[in-house]
């Protein structure tokens, strides 16, 4: 199933819009890279005082602390927070079940571009990823342009494979960068291999999960031919209440193992249903467990 | 309680059907999901191709199972009885013999049918009679199981009889409210309001149907197959209780089939029994018979009429006999030409004093015959009889004239308290009387009542039942069951018997049948003596709310 064009452009029209008062929680860590806005892990140019040491050769002479020397007779240098520009790692699980209903692939589609607006206004260096049945790729920028993005919307329904847990392994995530995983995490199998790329190499995660109440909530009842999304498995069973409140347990479970699982690793999880406004979602789901932060 | 409409319970054939189409693999519909590993493989899983599933519990079987089982009890209609009602049941049984052959059945089919009707009230009174209507009732009371015992240890032996009389008699016992059941073994027509419970089943049969014994020493037996399909049966001769007195002989009768069967009697034998080997009809299957031994007549005849040839005739037709001197002689038992001492025949003379010329000369008689209403000339033709004339007969009080010619009376009975004398009112040996047979029987049937009448030993083989003149002011009736036996009157054997079953439409079970009388009548009694249900309007409240409900579910897909 995938998106029009015109539904792309509307989603990132959308994205674009609640990128203004929600972004990437860029302020709530020391971030690591080119010089730019945000505060750095190192020792800047910025005028936030950091610290006072001891002048060493070599060190420039503009930053020594003169007043410090009159007092102490002592070289003593003057150190000012470094400002970087964070790189934001975009992970985009592609899998069919992304776009398994209309609400869930637009709010897949708005998640994306909310991403990449909150990093671009941030001012970040943007490493989009692709995630396949058939692995991780890089985007080149050409490729993440809007106009190749909406004239070409398959790119979200990729591949009929099932995404797994291994797939991460393959990204090539820089030290110290945000980590945005924009996947409905509907794989078999433990999310810790997951988590843990996602918080390798002092980076930060977050997952953004859209998700929808008919995956959450189904309807079924009755005979029913179930047939899997992205493998085309079938499976023919009579499902009555019990079946059904069977299922929703499972549902809950599998989101509480992810949970937990981000918990330790202090990536922030957030499902984001596809139901809401997405501002309302942001603001509900994403905003308490510091997925997003208001915009400045 | 009882229900008005047992056929409501048709409707439970619902339950079946309704698991029946819960078994069956509903068409699925195809629904994609991403999350199908969150839902585990299980029991519940189908196999594909299978047309019949594992019975799988749902709201919706279970609403429909309560649908159904609320819809029967609304459709069979339970009715409550009142506890003062009370219904009449009298139950008529057919005491023909051939039910004998019925039994079993018959007390099978009380035994399911009489339940039914203890239904139609809260107190049933049985009574049972029997089809003889002067056999007194069988039972009286309100024990359904006494009633049942005695209908069935009722022994039958009667043969084919009218049964309207018992049956009015029961219509009237049981009253315009009440119930009669005729137990017989066919359907027979019967009055409004009488059911039949017919407990017959065609049934092959071979019967003996009688056996004589002839003047030469021998007897000869006819037996018959009264079944539809052929039979073989072995045949034998008993003497009291023992043995056969000759090797069994074996017969084979077609559908129908009729078979003489003879052979000598043995030395010194008054008493044989002609057995056939047994079925399910027992009555005919032993024949009893005697050596007949007729009563042995004294006669006299007067001397004027030692010489007619006639008469030394017909004196030596009426053997066994004892010709005794005088007419007139005490224990003279039938005297002829004279008035004896019991019974006699007295022949008119010729004109007394007229030479035999003259006498040729007497005109004959002239007028129509009339022939009067007697068991005596009864069915006999007089035409042509001529006699010629005679001094009339001088009619005394009491007299019957038998027969006129004219004002003449030809046949003239006279009786008395002791005697008994038939007067022939014209001279014998002018007249062609011997040539009429009609003459001729009536004095043969005047000289059997004669012989029947006399105190004396006689051997016979009757019927069943058979009503039996054994002498003068002595009558019986010949025993209910095949068998010898004997009359006596103060110590004095008057006859020894054999008494057999004879009615062989009794024997035919060929059309016997069976009919259930339908239950209308006690549904009738039910509903007149009962009280509906009174929560049957919650009960369809109840269904209709129960048939929304599975409605609704339906739609849900469950």
């Amino acid at each position: 199933m995938n998106a029009s064009p015109d539904e792309v452009a509307d989603a990132r029209r959308e994205a674009m819009r609640c990128a203004g008062a929600f972004r990437l929680p860029f302020g709530r860590e020391l971030w690591r890279g080119a010089v730019g806005n945000w505060a750095g892990a190192g020792v800047g140019s910025s005028i936030d005082f950091q610290d006072h040491r001891p002048y060493l050769p070599g060190d420039d002479p503009r930053y020594i602390d003169w007043q410090a020397y009159a007092r102490s007779d002592h070289y003593v240098m003057k150190l000012y927070r470094e400002e970087v520009s964070p790189t934001v790692e975009l992970v985009l699980d592609a899998s069919v079940s992304m776009s398994a209903t209309a609400a869930k692939r637009r709010r897949s589609l708005e998640l994306f571009y909310f991403v990449v607006a909150s990093a671009t206004a941030a001012g970040a260096a943007l490493r989009p990823w692709i995630l396949t049945g058939d692995g991780a790729q890089r985007w080149d920028a050409v490729s993440l342009q809007p106009e190749s993005l909406e004239k070409d919307a398959s790119w979200l329904a990729h591949g009929a494979d099932r995404v797994d847990t291994s797939l991460l392994r393959g990204v090539d995530f820089r030290p110290g960068s945000l980590r945005v995983l924009v996947s409905d995490c509907l794989f078999p199998g433990e999310p810790e291999p997951v988590v843990r790329a996602l918080a390798s190499s002092k980076g930060r995660g977050v997952v953004l999960a859209p998700s929808s109440t008919e995956e959450s909530e189904p309807k079924w009842l009755g005979q029913l031919e179930l047939e899997d999304c992205e493998t085309g498995a079938r499976r023919t069973e009579f499902i009555d209440d019990a079946r059904l409140e069977s299922y929703r347990a499972s549902y809950l479970r599998h989101f509480q193992f992810w949970e937990a699982s981000c918990r330790r690793r202090a990536v922030a999880f957030a499902q984001i249903p596809g139901e809401l406004d997405l501002s309302d979602a942001l603001r509900t789901h994403a905003l308490s467990v510091s997925a997003v932060e208001p915009a400045a | 309680m009882s229900f008005g409409n047992p056929f409501g319970f048709f409707a439970l054939v619902g339950i079946p059907a309704v698991v029946f189409i819960h078994l069956l693999q509903v068409r699925s519909r195809r629904v994609r999901v991403s999350t199908l590993f969150l839902l585990d493989p299980s029991a519940f899983e189908r196999e594909a191709g299978r047309k019949l599933d594992r019975l799988r519990t749902s709201r919706l079987l279970w609403l429909q199972l309560a649908s159904v089982l609320v819809a029967t009890w609304l459709l069979v209609e339970p009715r409550w009885l009142r506890e003062d009602t009370t219904l009449s049941v009298v139950l008529v049984v057919d005491a023909s013999a051939s039910m004998s052959a019925y039994r079993d059945a018959a007390e099978e089919a009380l035994a399911s049918y009489l339940p039914e009707i203890e239904r139609g009230a809260e107190r049933v009174t049985w009574t049972v009679l029997g089809s003889d209507p002067t056999a007194p009732s069988l039972y009286s009371g309100d024990v359904r199981e006494e009633a049942a015992a005695a209908a069935v240890a009722w022994q039958s032996h009667l043969g084919v009889h009218e049964l309207d009389p018992s049956l009015n008699l029961a219509s009237s016992l049981a009253g315009p409210r009440g119930l009669v059941v005729l137990l017989t073994d066919h359907v027979p027509e019967v009055p409004v309001g009488v059911e039949v419970l017919a407990v017959g089943v065609p049934l092959a049969n071979v019967g003996v149907v009688s056996a004589v014994v002839d003047d030469e020493g021998g007897w000869r037996g006819i037996v018959k197959n009264s079944g539809a399909t052929t039979e073989r049966r072995s045949w034998w001769l008993e003497v009291g209780g023992a043995p056969p007195v000759h090797v069994p002989d074996v017969l084979e009768l077609a559908p129908g089939d009729v078979r003489f069967i003879a052979g000598k009697l043995p030395d010194s034998v008054e008493e044989l029994t002609l057995v056939l080997e047994g079925d399910r009809f027992t009555l005919d299957d032993r024949l009893p018979f005697v050596v007949p031994q007729r009563k042995t007549l004294r006669v006299g005849v007067s001397p004027a009429l030692a010489d007619n040839r006639f008469v030394r005739g017909f004196v030596e037709t009426l053997e066994p006999i004892e010709l005794v001197s005088h007419a007139s002689q005490e224990g003279v038992d039938l005297a002829f030409g004279r008035v004896g001492p019991s019974a006699s025949i007295v022949f008119a003379e010729a004109a007394p004093g007229l030479s035999a010329g003259a006498l040729a000369k007497v005109e004959t008689l002239q007028g129509p015959i009339v022939v009067e209403n007697d068991p005596l000339v009864e069915g006999l033709d007089f035409r042509g009889l001529v006699a010629s004339n005679a001094p009339a007969h001088v009619l005394a009080d009491g007299d019957r004239v038998l027969v006129w010619q004219g004002e003449h009376p030809l046949l003239v009975l006279r009786e008395s308290a002791r005697t008994r004398t038939l007067f022939v009112g014209f001279p014998l040996e002018k007249s062609n009387a011997e040539r009429i047979p009609a003459f001729v029987l009536a004095l043969h049937r005047y000289a059997a009542g004669v012989r029947e009448q006399k105190r004396a030993l006689s051997h016979r083989n009757v019927e069943t039942r058979q009503r039996l003149r054994v002498a003068a002011g002595i009558e019986e009736r010949a025993p209910d069951v095949p068998g010898f036996f004997e009359v006596r009157r103060d110590g004095e054997v008057l006859l020894k018997g054999a008494a057999h079953f004879a009615d062989v439409r009794e024997g035919d079970l060929s059309a016997a049948t069976s009919n259930v009388p339908s239950t209308d009548i006690v549904r009738d009694s039910v509903l007149r003596n009962s009280l509906p249900d009174p929560l049957s309007a919650i009960w369809i409240l109840l269904l209709m709310a129960l048939a929304a409900t599975a409605w609704a579910v339906q739609e849900r897909g469950v």
